[in-house]
């Protein structure tokens, strides 16, 4: 194969790659590494051939690799040959003659280079070894001297031979490591030690159970971000700064605001019944993601979740394992993909310590459009209600010029972190301290949170024991963290305050009574029928209080019996306990109170503990060609919550506003425990065979014994993957344009255990009885574990030296899921647990990354992700024969929940995202909406399903784009979300209270044009289509959007002028710049829980924020 | 080490691991609740599931409460109305789906879960037979709202439960349920001997008094006979005078009501002032100037005067927070007990036997009068002959106290309190009994809205928003209550059955069997 590499400085490094794998793949084609070039004899005879075109044939004939590098050999003369059976140095000779260009033979390679000049210093054979950061040779690492065409190749043991004199430059690079360069001096023995290039496919990754892998060797899809690209714009939840980052995951942010959970799910939701959302794993321990969740429709307690406590600085590295072949070691969680979280060590050397301070400035996002010209009433006039607002049209002095955007404040966000990272070679330290303080948009809202880190790596026996040891501990609070829904929630007297009315006024939101002697609510505009009250009353009257205290504490202890036998073990726990209060002010709306005009108070102390430990053995070997690396290893996983709660109104002849459990009404009060634990074993192991460091195979098996499977004839469950990695661009010739080529396919299966507590039946407490109820379910017969079966195919790439592209097609199917639909009550039961129901979700991953450097320093790296999944239920129940009863069960509809008229059905051949209604206005035979001779307008409840659509996405994009030039840094990142729709019950809400501006419009036309030919006066048709949350058909919107996500423009202030002593960088970041297109009246990537089938809906939901903030890092 | 000594290792490991699942049983239970063995100590089962099927009787849950009391029978009735601006709802014919499945689908959810595990793990005959009562007891209403319900072959067969058996027309259900009443009548008179203690603490109606349970029992099959009487009058008769002459509730002291630790049905009335009591109830009691509306509703403030004020119902109610000062709510506390039957009703019930002819013991005039008293006396009202012999005092008007309802129409009923002796003033007499035995029972919704429908009486004021879309007639007023969605989606091949039983569309204008008044 001949190789054409212009000696030019631009293409230099391309070049040497590309001698590095020419030099691999003449190791791989030709067998056994020959001796035997003598005997090669070359025939040739030519006239009028080119010097490129004889070497060409010399190749074909010989069977060797020529590879020349100068364009001068191009434009010597046409030659004329004849050679009858010439050995090689002899047909050489002949075709280079006159060419001034001279030749080496070195194994399999030939090498044309300039005949040496007489007036180049004299040289001398250099030799050395090129190693990686592990020490492990590199084969095949191009070494050239600059400035010369002078080149060679490392060999199998990664040493090199090179002729150069002293005062040259030694430059050594191989794909994936940084290039380094080394001035020859007297000595006559270089050893070199590259170090992997952050940013290149063959990058070391870290996969399951913390294992480091190269990337070449896997078989799945990785994607790795880097803590620069965290922190670069900071999220109190660290999860949200991924959006857009990585392919195949959908981040939907919570509407909580300021530390709120995120609804993280890869590749398509794949379960019916159990969670869907990613696995999150914290230095190759999963981490059970307590949390989450968030009050539905009714109530509107926002929640935070276990893993947005972490700190962003401690974080080194988030790899991202879309596919469950990725983590099938990590267990059954892991079908749905996982997070792994790699955090900060200390590092040998000098002390490092690192200073940040970020402000962020925070106000809504994307709010509904709102009308204020039409003034409190109803029917046009100014009585008959006080809240709504369907009065006159408002005159200019009667206008208040109220907008709900007003009552918003501009919330603040101060993170402050601290690291200091020290160590000698044998022992390293990291400590870390942070803190995050917010106010919230809203009134009294905060988020708070300190974090204290440490970390210490010791090593003994001189490098063959290591010691890791870590602990954190995290002090957490937020008061009124709200997400949607309608009690106690201040959005909805915001967004429906009516307009003939002056907010002014219930600013000052209480007033002293001085018969109670109390200051009591001020709200005169009433509850209508959300339970509102004032919200400025609820933002400081109505507290929900978290208080939180975790520490986390690992240790992991490491030994090498023999230099490619590890053995290592872990333990990690993670407690945390909270103190949860709602303070309910006397005079709060009795409904919310449970009556009671004095007050209501709960207080819960849930605890959450999680133990976590592992042995390992490891083995990494080479034996000729190939090499093993394998992993087996046992562990245990414990995990239990539990609460006790105590709440209840404070009684009528109690003390108002005094919040503790003494006063509270005997009668109402209602005091709770709760409390689950889960338990798994598993045995497992995983083996990689390499082949000359280019075909990988990968096998890994698991075994689980889960708690919830007690009682059960199945009480552990297998699953094993296999994977297969090729890295085509070492093994055949590749088109001049193709750096790197890897084709990778897998297959796994995943297991889950049923939900827990199937096989233990107990009778549950009722409190309202005060006695212990049976199940209302089907008696459940034997169950199997869930499985998902993935398989993935994917092609990685690198071209032109600085682009890289990465694509994975996967098809996953997630079988055998339990779940307990509604049955006919005819059958004395509710629910019944069955087996059966098959989704499937199949789809692409694309990231195409570009990243050059000009020679002016000006560096520009721009990354597309784009994911497209497409969710399909193949099947519900088909023919499920009831273990018990033998009965034969079918199912092709499953109502599983939703909001008021919009319900998510399930059925055969549709996603389980899909959103459909049963209600709609009365339609005569023809169609046409029916109007009564009043005027009024009728709903019905019991069509037949209309579909909405799904509120799954069909396709997400991101760009993103950075710039370096001399300190200065910009970025920019751009998503898009492509199909599926949400559904709005608070513009409904708004309709119905006429404070749309929809309402306004249809008011100044004179009513609602319906049937296209009557007019339907404005307030009787928005109350119909919007009363009771809706009818959805007319409050469903694309979720399509297109937003500035996040921008980025920063400075580093060099070091000179801190006297050496430091470093500064100052940027200004924004999240949420700019929505460029959006069609609904909430930011559709906002979500208000992270359970099953809430997604796409708003009920009241606090805006999605957009944040401005000041970032400044000091690097001493 | 040798690589197979760590193997070893591995192996010896993992066999540990594996030996340590023997926990998992206990791991697996959910903490805080208990298991079948714990619940049968001191049997305990029996009282858990005897009570747990009393709270349903009525439904003590509030949202269940509210959801067939307050919300659907109780307008249909002319007891309540809604305060809350829901522009869909049962009084305005339109409730929404998820309204319509809580009525029907979960009486019947809660019920037989406790139903089953009685049977299950009890032979007592006596807790078997007050099983048996309170299902006959939840069930009737079931079938008075919808007709057709499924019922001999629910848990029919231990053996081979079903996942969606077939509807009983409610014939076949009333007269099951008279036989059903026949076998618990009888094993509770074999057991009168057995002494309150055995069942006190199982029991929160009479608290193990076995003989009130006995007369319960009657005075239950009393009430069934009579909805019977338009259908099938001769089985009508002989079965009322059955019970009457196996004896039922006389007194108030035997009046079944459930004793509750908290009255959470006070909280829908009260806290959450959903619902006010309806225009009809106090425009009749105000224009006789009862004395028991001291006792049974508080007073409405408007303009600065106090009065009963009553809401009309099935209205679009503008603004919740103008109405629930305005208008007057039952008198329900925490500590009120559930009212199922009185011995009020059961004289009325006996009065018109009498009425019919029938031999109730003694005739329609004094059954009538004694009936009125025991009202009174149960509220501790004096003025019951008094009030009973007024020739004078009609129902009133409806003035709405806002303005916005008040009914044009004038009082719907001009009918005196006074009994009014000869044949030809059967029906005014009819109306009577049915009248002030509404007045009496209030609030026990579905019975009032069922006798309504049985016989016209009261008369009620039609519903201002209809928003049926035709299915009902104002005039005549909602019928039944139509199945919800689930049972078409998960048993539709013997819902289509019980649908065609019905002989009429699935809607709330078809007439019950029972409702045949001519």
């Amino acid at each position: 194969m001949l190789r054409n590499y212009k000696n030019n400085a631009k293409q230099r490094k391309r070049a040497t790659a590309f001698m590095a794998l020419a030099w691999l793949l003449c190791m791989f084609l030709i067998s056994p590494p020959a001796s035997a070039q003598g005997d090669v004899r070359i025939n040739l005879q030519k006239k009028d051939i080119t010097v490129v075109s004889a070497l060409k044939e010399v190749e074909r004939q010989s069977g060797l690799s020529v590879g020349y590098n100068d364009s001068a050999l191009e434009s010597s003369p046409a030659i004329s040959l004849n050679l009858t059976d010439a050995r090689l140095p002899e047909a050489l000779n002949a075709i280079l003659g006159g060419t001034g260009f001279t030749y080496e033979i070195k194994d399999r390679y030939i090498k044309i280079v300039p005949k040496p000049q007489d007036n180049r210093p004299r040289s001398r054979t250099i030799t050395g070894q090129v190693l990686d950061e592990r020490q492990e040779p590199l084969i095949g690492a191009s070494v050239t001297v600059e400035g010369t065409d002078v080149g060679a190749i490392t060999d199998i043991d990664g040493r090199f031979s090179i002729e150069a004199s002293t005062g040259n430059v030694l430059r050594f690079t191989y794909l994936g490591y940084q290039p380094a360069s080394v001035k020859v001096t007297e000595k006559a023995v270089y050893n070199i030690q590259l170090t992997g290039d952050v940013d290149v496919l063959s990058e070391v990754v870290v996969t399951a159970l913390g294992i480091r892998r190269e990337q070449k060797a896997l078989s799945y899809n990785v994607q790795q971000v880097k803590s620069e690209q965290l922190l670069a714009v900071k999220d109190a939840n660290f999860i949200n700064s991924l959006g857009g980052k990585v392919a195949g995951v959908t981040i939907n942010s919570s509407s909580a605001g300021v530390g709120g959970a995120s609804k993280v799910v890869m590749r398509g939701v794949k379960s019916i019944e159990q969670s869907s959302n990613a696995l999150y794993v914290i230095d190759g321990v999963p981490m059970y993601n307590f949390g989450g969740g968030g009050d539905k429709e009714f109530g509107s307690r926002g929640m935070t979740e276990s893993i947005a406590d972490l700190n962003p600085d401690d974080i080194e590295s988030v790899s991202v394992l879309t596919g469950a072949a990725a983590a099938a070691l990590y267990g059954s969680n892991a079908a749905n993909g996982a997070i792994v979280i790699t955090t900060r060590k200390g590092e040998a050397g000098k002390p490092k310590v690192t200073f940040s301070t970020n402000t962020e400035f925070v106000t809504p996002f994307v709010l509904p459009e709102f009308q204020n010209r039409y003034g409190t009433g109803s029917r046009g006039k100014s009585d008959g209600s006080t809240i709504l607002s369907w009065g006159p049209l408002l005159n200019e002095s009667s206008r208040t010029g109220y907008e709900p955007r007003d009552f918003f404040e501009t919330g603040k966000v101060y993170t402050n972190s601290l690291t200091l990272s020290a160590g000698t070679e044998k022992n390293q330290t990291f400590v870390s301290a942070a803190s995050v303080k917010s106010d919230g948009m809203v009134p009294n809202n905060t988020y708070n949170r300190l974090n204290f880190t440490f970390r210490n790596s010791t090593s003994f026996l001189d490098g063959r024991m290591r010691l890791d040891v870590g602990g954190s501990y995290i002090v957490q609070n937020d008061r009124n963290m709200t997400n949607q829904g309608v009690y106690s929630n201040p959005v909805t007297p915001v967004y429906l305050f009516p307009r003939g009315d002056d907010f002014s006024l219930v600013k000052t939101f209480e007033r002293w009574d001085p018969a109670r002697k109390i200051k009591t609510m001020f709200w005169p505009q009433g509850e209508g029928d959300l339970r509102m009250q004032n919200p400025y009353w609820i933002a400081y009257r109505n507290l929900r209080l978290n208080n939180r205290r975790r520490y986390m504490l690992s240790a992991a202890l490491s030994y090498d019996i023999t230099p490619w036998l590890n053995l290592s073990g872990r333990v990690r726990i993670d407690n945390s306990t909270t103190k949860y209060e709602q303070k309910l002010y006397a005079s709060s709306n009795s409904t919310i109170t449970e009556g009671s005009t004095q007050g209501y108070y709960a207080v819960a102390d849930p605890q959450e503990r999680q133990t976590y430990a592992d042995i390992l053995a490891n083995v990494d070997k080479r034996f000729g060609d190939f090499s093993i690396v394998a992993n087996l290893g046992a562990s245990i996983s414990d995990n239990r919550y539990d609460e006790l709660s105590y709440r209840g109104p404070i009684r009528e002849n109690g003390i108002p506003n005094v919040f503790n459990v003494f006063d509270l009404d005997n009668t109402k009060k209602k005091a709770r425990q709760e409390g689950w634990n889960e338990q798994t074993q598993s045995v497992f192991a995983s083996v990689e065979t390499g082949w000359k460091n280019m075909l990988f195979l990968t096998l890994t098996g698991r075994n689980d014994w889960a708690s919830q499977l007690a009682n059960s004839s199945t009480s552990s469950f297998f699953y094993p993957s296999v994977g297969l990695s090729a890295i085509v661009s070492e093994m055949v010739q590749m088109p001049k344009a193709i750096d790197y080529a890897k084709v990778r396919a897998s297959f796994s299966s995943v297991g889950m255990p049923y939900p827990r507590n199937l096989t233990s039946p107990t009778y549950e407490y009722d409190e309202t009885t005060q006695t212990w109820k049976p199940k209302t379910h089907y008696p459940i017969g034997s169950l199997k574990p869930e499985r998902t079966d993935s398989w993935e195919l994917g092609l990685d790439l690198r071209l032109f030296k600085d682009l890289s592209l990465a694509l994975s097609w996967y098809r996953a199917n997630t079988m055998n899921q339990t779940f307990d639909p509604k049955i006919s009550v005819s059958s004395g039961y509710s629910t019944i647990y069955l087996q059966t129901g098959h989704v499937r979700n199949q789809g692409v991953e694309l990231s195409l990354g570009y990243r050059h450097t000009w020679r002016n320093g000006f560096r520009w790296e721009s990354g597309f992700t784009m994911s497209a999944n497409r969710n399909r239920i193949v099947e519900l129940v088909k023919d499920y024969r009831h273990p018990e009863t033998g009965e034969i069960i079918n199912k092709d509809r499953l109502d599983v929940g939703g909001l008021g008229k919009a319900r998510f059905i399930l059925k055969t051949g549709g996603t389980l995202g899909d959103l459909y209604t049963q209600s709609g206005l009365k339609r005569d035979v023809n169609g046409m909406v029916e109007i009564d001779p009043s005027g009024g307008l009728v709903t019905v409840d019991n069509l037949q399903d209309i579909k909405l659509g799904s509120v799954f996405p069909k396709a997400n994009l991101a760009w993103r784009n950075a710039f370096d030039w001399k300190g200065v840094h910009l970025s920019a990142l751009v998503t898009a979300r492509l199909g599926g729709v949400v559904y709005s019950a608070t513009q409904a809400a708004m309709d119905q209270y006429g404070v749309s501006e929809s309402s306004a419009l249809a008011r100044d036309n004179g009513g609602v044009l319906v049937n296209g030919r009557t007019l339907v006066d404005a307030q009787t048709w928005y109350t119909a289509i919007g009363t009771q949350s809706g009818l959805p058909q007319y409050y469903t919107y694309s979720a399509t959007n297109v937003r500035l996500q996040e921008a980025s423009i920063g400075y580093t202030l060099p070091r000179s002028w801190f006297g050496n002593i430091c470093s500064v960088q100052l940027s200004v970041v924004g999240r949420n710049l700019l929505m460029i297109c959006n069609k609904a009246p909430f930011d559709p990537e906002s979500v208000a829980s992270t359970g099953n089938y809430y997604q796409g809906i708003d009920y009241f939901m606090m805006p999605s924020t957009r944040s401005v903030g000041l970032n400044a890092r000091i690097n001493f | 080490m040798k690589p197979h000594k760590i193997t070893t290792v591995l192996i010896t490991l993992a066999l540990v691991l594996v030996s340590c699942t023997d926990n998992f049983d206990k791991l697996n239970r959910k903490p805080y609740q208990v298991d079948n063995e714990e619940l049968q100590r001191e049997g305990y089962i029996i009282g858990s599931t005897l009570k747990g099927m009393q709270g349903l009787v009525v439904p003590t849950q509030e949202h269940l409460y509210q959801f067939i009391e307050a919300l659907a029978a109780g307008p249909f009735a002319g007891y309540f109305g809604a305060t809350v601006a829901w522009t869909d709802k049962f009084e305005t014919y339109n409730p929404p789906v998820d309204w319509q499945n809580k009525t029907f689908s979960d009486v019947f959810t809660k019920t037989y879960p406790f139903y089953r595990d009685i049977l299950n793990f009890t032979d007592d005959p006596v807790a078997v037979a007050l099983a048996k009562l309170m299902r006959v007891a939840i069930m009737h209403r079931m079938t008075d709202m919808y007709g057709p319900i499924p019922y001999s072959k629910v848990l029919a067969d231990t053996e081979g439960e079903s996942l969606a058996v077939a509807y009983d027309t409610q014939e076949e259900v009333y007269r099951r349920m008279l036989v059903e009443l026949d076998e618990v009548s009888a094993v509770l008179s074999e057991n009168l001997g057995l002494g309150a203690e055995a069942f006190r603490k199982y029991d929160d109606v009479y608290f193990g008094d076995l003989a009130k349970w006995f007369r319960f029992t009657n005075s239950l099959k009393l009430r069934m006979a009579m909805r019977m009487v338009y259908a099938d009058e001769a089985a009508a008769r002989k079965a009322a005078e059955e019970a009457v002459a196996a004896g039922v509730i006389t007194a108030n002291a035997d009046n079944a009501f459930l004793t509750v630790a908290e009255n959470r049905s006070a909280m829908v009335f009260n806290d959450w002032s959903d619902h006010r009591v309806g225009a009809d109830l106090i425009s009749y009691m105000n224009g006789y100037s009862d004395p028991r509306r001291e006792k049974m509703f508080t007073k409405g403030l408007y303009n600065k005067k106090e009065d009963f004020y009553g809401i009309r119902i099935g209205i679009d109610v503008a603004s919740k927070d103008i109405v629930t000062g305005v208008y007057s709510r039952p008198v329900i506390t925490e500590t009120s007990p559930f009212l199922w039957m009185n011995a009020a009703e059961v004289t009325f019930l006996r009065a018109e036997g009498a009425l019919r002819g029938w031999n109730m013991g003694e005739d329609a005039k004094s059954l009538y009068n004694t009936a009125i008293a025991l009202s009174f006396e149960q509220y501790g009202v004096a003025g019951a002959d008094e009030y009973s012999s007024d020739t004078e005092k009609i129902p009133a008007a409806y003035n709405d106290p806002l303005g916005t309802y008040s009914d044009k129409t004038g009082p719907r009923s001009r009918i005196t309190i006074a009994w009014e002796d000869g044949d030809a003033n059967f029906e005014r007499n009819l109306e009577r009994v049915i009248t002030q035995k509404w007045i009496a029972i209030f609030p026990l919704c579905v019975e009032a809205w069922s006798e309504f429908r049985r016989t016209g009486y009261p008369k009620l004021i039609p519903v201002v928003e209809n928003k049926s879309g035709g299915t009902i007639d104002s005039g005549v007023m909602i019928r039944r209550l139509w199945y919800p969605p689930l049972e078409y989606s998960e048993n539709p091949k013997n819902i289509a059955a019980a649908v065609a039983a019905l002989g009429g569309p699935d809607n709330g204008g078809t007439r019950l069997w029972w409702d045949k008044k001519p």
